[in-house]
């Protein structure tokens, strides 16, 4: 039996062990003992897919760089593969952070490499299907599949993305089976690593560097090129100078990086660029109070919701172990380009709390002898691809109460129908392959014991929102690009419509959903974008 | 207060954690949460407690015996001191945001007439059964009302969420482990100091 526990790991691949020797320049926020003005020729609001991407771009072309991060500088001699610690200082919100009516459970990263940094490595290109659709139905321009490609290929060999050529865990390889068997397209997931040892902590922080986050990969290659780094920075709003932008004002938070201490940092620069990702770009313009005169700013936020189905099985599945994402399936993802809902069949890690928070146990005993019986637990999930549909207008970012940014995006009929669907391709599949019972995740769903009674159950049950649990693991969207100002945020180059020297660089430039694990669409569109704006 | 339907007082000015969705919902009455809940199981963390007040603490206590029923030994007091530390440190590491979100739930279940109108049960928890609990939480889950769904799954998932992440029950679930990570001491990063 595997058992990783009898392993030990160092620490000496960390590469801000000798940040000090290679002369980087970070600045911890928590311990200012007063606020200080900066300056320079460009503020970088995020170090997520989009910030370590721009950063790096920029800075290597000779820029002065300021990054700005309001999570805190967590590196891999920190990551101990301990859920409490990872939830709590890695995640938006502490782990916490939900849509508004509390229905969907968000998982963002917040710390320096932003969601990158916990992320579980999958990458693809952006689908042809998704770039025409923008093309065609979204007035965006420049972004071909053709004129993307060579930026993909550029990120591709930074972040050595490659098809996981080890065999895939025994979670993921149900996945496999099942697909073969019922006769549906599968193939193997790309992943952004180097020297992967194969034990499966992406989601925790890799405790050897091989994932090529932007923590280990891009905020290094900016910090060599003389790139500030703040970090425990969070910035509050953009500074207006008539209609053009000029820099942000950020609060330095605590040592926990909830709190603001009381002390602000002021930057200032000739160009701002926000990439604080999709919920925090969004709430920044509307906490700044910018032009927004066909209100668009926080619509079309879209989010990939997670539909999840478990099932048991004689043999040890063990989906804590091994690298978490590594066979997919498309086969019911574009089925139609718009239409119902397609979705990405793929498989999550599962570790103890992960597995305890979405259970979502139709009775305690379940729970504990589900809980109990975890080792032998195969976990499914669909991702459904949102947006590109007319029903399917996604979530709008706001203000709440404390004036910090929240997603309200209600589980509409349209999104309930394409879970239902997800529920039965899954079940089917997990049965095909000898599952002993499976059930999907819903707080009315017993554990079905064929495929046959599982079918005829799923036509009864209720699916909707705080019954079924859903997740996102992939925001996108608030920030929409476009060439229709009464469509869009910015420009296909990024440029906000109604002010100058304000740019958008993350996954909020999104118009729809990816269709895919969104990670290198945001790399090779903010490679361009960034490319293009030293020109 | 309560006549017929109890959704009346469930009214919301907007859309929000326990408000319902227009499909599920009677008529909704002015009512805010805010005034139905103010002063309710109100004040500060209660001593050795960073996040959970008096009623939260005698609610969480009841919650978890029934919530890990499938255990041998539910009412073990260890188990369930340990689990109630742990669920206030969860509460502790998630944002006041999310924290905002959840007390709604806890403070429906805190305050009587609420209480009863989800449940059925009118007296405190600390008087409860086991067996009152656990039927609570089923009323709950089979309400037709997204609020009473809402809240059972935010009470199960916490109890549970709370309880898998001490180490003395991780290893309950069949998982191992994870590596040991042994850290080389290195000097402090150096900081430059932001220019002024």
């Amino acid at each position: 039996m595997i058992d990783l526990s009898k392993i030990t790991l160092g620490s000496r691949t960390d590469p801000y062990r000798n940040a000090a020797e290679r002369g980087w320049d970070i600045v911890d926020a928590s311990n200012l003992a007063g606020s200080v003005k900066l300056a320079a020729d460009v503020v970088i609001v995020g170090t997520g897919a989009g910030g370590g991407t721009a950063a790096e771009t920029l800075s290597k072309a000779g820029l002065g760089v300021i990054m700005l991060e309001a999570g805190p500088l967590k590196t891999s001699r920190y990551f101990d593969m301990d859920e409490r610690a990872a939830y709590r200082d890695l995640y938006q919100e502490g782990s916490g952070r939900a849509t508004k009516d509390g229905a969907i459970f968000v998982l963002q990263g917040c710390a320096v490499g932003g969601s990158t940094t916990v992320n579980w490595a999958s990458s693809f290109r952006t689908p042809e299907q998704t770039l025409k659709f923008w093309e065609k139905e979204m007035g965006v321009r420049g972004c071909s599949p053709d004129e993307l490609a060579p930026y993909f290929a550029s990120m591709e060999k930074r972040l050595n993305i490659a098809k996981w050529a080890q065999p895939p865990n025994p979670n993921n390889d149900i996945l496999r089976r099942a697909a073969e068997r019922l006769g549906y397209s599968w193939n193997v997931i790309p992943r952004n690593v180097r020297g992967c040892i194969n034990i499966g902590y992406c989601g925790l922080g890799c405790p050897v560097d091989a994932k090529q986050s932007m923590l280990v990969t891009t905020i290094p290659g900016a910090l060599d090129h003389d790139a500030k780094l703040i970090h425990r920075a969070q910035v509050e709003r953009v500074l207006l100078d008539g209609d053009r932008v000029i820099g942000v004002e950020a609060l330095a938070l605590d040592e926990r990086a909830r709190k603001p201490t009381g002390r602000k940092i002021i930057v200032r620069a000739d160009r701002t660029i926000l990439a604080g990702g999709a919920i925090h770009s969004p709430g920044i313009l509307l906490r700044s109070e910018v032009p927004d005169p066909h209100e668009r700013i926080g619509r079309r936020t879209f989010l990939h919701p997670v539909a999840t189905s478990m099932a048991a099985f004689e043999e040890r599945i063990n989906p804590f172990y091994g690298a978490p994402q590594s066979i997919y399936s498309d086969h019911f993802q574009w089925q139609s380009v718009s239409g119902p809902a397609g979705f990405k069949l793929e498989v999550p890690p599962v570790h103890p709390a992960f597995a305890g928070g979405f259970f979502s146990p139709n009775s305690p005993e379940q729970l504990f002898e589900g809980m109990s019986n975890l080792a032998h637990l195969q976990w499914m999930i669909a991702l459904l691809r949102d947006g590109f549909d007319e029903r399917s207008r996604g979530g709008v970012v706001g203000l709440d109460k404390r004036n910090r940014a929240v997603l309200d995006y209600p589980l509409d009929d349209y999104l309930l129908e394409g879970m239902r669907r997800a529920y039965g391709v899954m079940l089917e599949m997990q049965f095909a392959v000898g599952a002993k019972k499976a059930r999907p995740l819903h707080s009315r769903a017993p554990f079905y014991h064929s495929w046959k009674e599982a079918k005829a159950a799923l036509a009864e049950l209720d699916v909707k929102a705080h019954l079924a649990a859903v997740a996102s693991a992939h925001v996108m969207g608030g920030c929409a690009m476009g060439e229709d100002e009464t469509r869009s945020v910015v420009n296909s180059r990024g440029k906000f419509h109604h002010l100058d020297n304000l740019y958008v660089m993350d996954g909020s430039l999104f118009p729809t959903s990816i269709g895919a694990n969104p990670q290198l669409s945001i790399y090779g569109l903010v490679l361009k974008l960034s490319t293009q704006l030293l020109s | 207060m309560l006549q017929g339907d109890g959704q009346e007082i469930l009214g919301v000015d907007r859309r929000g954690f326990l408000e319902l969705s227009a499909t599920g919902s009677a008529a909704l009455s002015t009512m805010s949460w805010g005034a139905v809940l103010s002063g309710c199981s109100a004040g500060r963390a209660v001593p050795g407690m960073k996040q959970l007040r008096a009623g939260d603490v005698e609610l969480i206590r009841a919650m978890i015996p029934c919530v890990m029923k499938g255990r041998r030994a539910p009412n073990d007091t260890l188990a369930v001191d340990r689990t109630l530390q742990s669920f206030d440190t969860l509460l502790d590491d998630v944002s006041p945001g999310a924290v905002d979100q959840l007390r709604q739930a806890f403070d429906a279940l805190s305050f009587a007439p609420m209480r009863w109108w989800l449940t059925g049960r009118w007296s405190g928890w600390s008087t409860a059964s086991g067996e009152d609990v656990c039927r609570s939480l089923e009323r709950l889950r089979d309400s037709r009302f997204e609020v009473s769904n809402a809240i059972y799954g935010a009470m199960v998932r916490l109890v549970s969420i709370s309880y898998y992440l001490l180490p003395e029950h991780m290893g309950s679930t069949g998982y191992p482990g994870a590596p040991r990570k042994v850290v080389e001491e290195i000097a402090p990063l150096e900081e430059k100091k932001a220019a002024p």
